[in-house]
């Protein structure tokens, strides 16, 4: 089944010089459900501007964003590059505001909360506030989040990039095991080649502005990886070469 | 907020550093009152004898003044001249502030009359007051007004200004719609403003109430204060102005503060810990 579908999408945006800026140019692909895609460019591309078209948060200036079955209405969530907890609420509340928000009737709450936060190993800190844990478990709450309203499609805008190095790479692992064990669609986006080559079975690669697909490469790695995998590591390598501008 | 008790004293005064960390703060407000009456009785005894009656005659004229009702009276008609003009700038400069912050027309509109009424002296408008309204109640209330709204407009329309748009855009995402982005995000984000603007729009108010009953009125603080002075009274005008001022350090700790402790307890449950 396909869950997410771009067809000739192009989305400009007017300048105060009255010309128009062309952030995406015919960008086109299909996404099967329970993949896992990484989008990868140069920084100041438009990737999150991609992600937003997806969401429903912007409208494209051409083309068409065709989310699962046209017949059946999907759910689409994100999870930030920053974690964006309402700091005044407790873990529990926090995602209690996904689930209220999303229409998730009050019966379900409790069972959902306790399953995303074990999912995510934060299972004691329901009614710990946000400012009393670390970057990393704020992140993890955020994914938590996500995941608890259940939806089709998870659209991840560089969630790991703020991380240092250890607590990202126990991120990444921790969030394949959850998809695993989820199988939703996630469409992960990024800048770094290693992180796009280890997490995905495919990768996107954008070129710079006007942004278009310059690459699609499938990753041919069994599961369970590691992040130092050579395999990954040479793939990460010619991903690299394809933003800049090679193939 | 602005004031932690995170200062570690302990260092400088080996002595309290046995003591339990929540008792610190009162040991530290207890030097800080014994400094200020020391002062006092130093300067009264010694330096400025002439000028500054010492603390027995003053504490005594501060119980007499309580004990015979008469500051209750008088306190009273103070009260509600700083209550109600001060309830009225707030009803008034809440969704003023918030308008000001969220579309940028009405904030170019306003913001030049704000930062003049920020700036015009709470001297000249206590006189303008008496000038258009008489010597009356409602100079009281319309003086407050026109005083404390600029000041209190300015803190809640910077406090919009600077709720979290990421938090916004997150509520979208999730479909929250506005009534419940207005509880969860919106008014979270603003109570350390609504707090900030009680607390320096009350200290304003009280302020300029003592003004205009000096100048026009025949009830009052201000209007005692003024009283005592004609009188040539060191020890009334002293009495008046301390027994005043305990009464809104007490509307300060026992109301805003503990309101405040209410509202940020998500804060200092972290003592600022930060787990692996």
């Amino acid at each position: 089944m396909t869950a997410i579908t771009l067809d000739e999408v192009t989305k400009q945006y007017p300048q105060t010089d009255g010309t128009q800026l062309e952030v995406l140019s015919h960008i086109s692909f299909e996404t099967e459900t329970h993949d896992f895609v990484s989008i990868l460019g140069p920084s100041g591309c438009g990737k999150s501007t991609l992600l937003n078209l997806i969401a429903g948060l912007d409208t494209p200036s051409g083309g068409d964003v065709i989310i699962g079955d046209t017949d059946r209405p999907t759910d689409v969530t994100f999870v930030f590059q920053e974690p964006r907890l309402l700091d005044w609420r407790t873990v529990r509340e926090n995602l209690i505001f996904a689930l209220k928000s999303k229409d998730v009737p009050k019966p379900e709450w409790e069972s959902r909360v306790q399953r995303y936060l074990s999912l995510v190993g934060l299972s004691e800190f329901g009614d710990e506030y946000p400012q009393s844990l670390s970057g990393g478990m704020k992140q993890r709450v955020a994914i938590a989040r996500a995941m608890a309203i259940e939806p089709d499609v998870i659209l991840m805008d560089e969630p790991f990039s703020s991380l240092d190095e250890i607590t990202a790479r126990e991120l990444r692992s921790d969030l394949i095991d959850i998809w695993q064990q989820e199988e939703q669609t996630i469409l992960f986006v990024t800048h770094n080649a290693q992180e796009a080559a280890y997490l995905s079975n495919r990768v996107l690669v954008l070129s710079d502005r006007p942004t278009t697909v310059v690459s699609d490469r499938s990753v041919p790695v069994e599961r369970p990886r590691s992040p130092d995998d050579p395999d990954l590591l040479h793939l990460s390598e010619q991903l690299i070469s394809a933003l800049h501008g090679g193939s | 907020m602005a004031y932690d008790s995170t200062f570690n004293g302990s260092r400088w005064i080996p002595s309290l550093a046995a003591l339990p960390r929540k008792y610190t703060q009162f040991v530290y407000y207890g030097i800080s009152i014994g400094l200020f009456l020391l002062t006092w009785q130093v300067m009264a005894l010694w330096i400025v004898p002439e000028l500054l009656p010492e603390i027995g005659p003053v504490s005594a004229e501060m119980w007499a003044l309580v004990e015979s009702g008469v500051f209750f009276t008088h306190l009273a008609a103070t009260l509600r001249r700083v209550f109600v003009g001060f309830l009225l700038a707030f009803g008034l400069s809440v969704p003023l502030g918030i308008v000001m912050g969220l579309d940028e027309r009405v904030e170019y509109l306003v913001e030049i009359p704000i930062l003049i009424g920020i700036s015009v002296p709470g001297l000249a408008v206590a006189i303008l007051t008496i000038i258009w309204f008489g010597l009356a109640e409602l100079t009281a209330y319309v003086s407050v007004f026109l005083l404390a709204t600029p000041m209190i407009v300015f803190n809640f329309w910077q406090g919009t200004k600077s709720i979290d748009q990421d938090l916004i855009k997150m509520g979208t995402v999730f479909e929250a719609g506005w009534p419940r982005m207005a509880r969860h995000i919106i008014l979270p984000s603003l109570l350390p403003h609504l707090l900030a603007a009680a607390r320096f729009g009350l200290a304003l108010s009280w302020k300029i109430v003592v003004i205009v009953e000096l100048l026009g009125l025949t009830s009052g603080i201000g209007y005692m204060i003024n009283n005592e002075f004609q009188l040539y009274s060191i020890v009334g005008v002293m009495a008046w102005t301390l027994n005043f001022t305990i009464v809104m350090m007490c509307i300060e700790f026992g109301l805003i503060k503990t309101l405040e402790r209410r509202v940020t307890k998500w804060r200092s449950d972290s003592n600022g810990e930060v787990r692996a």
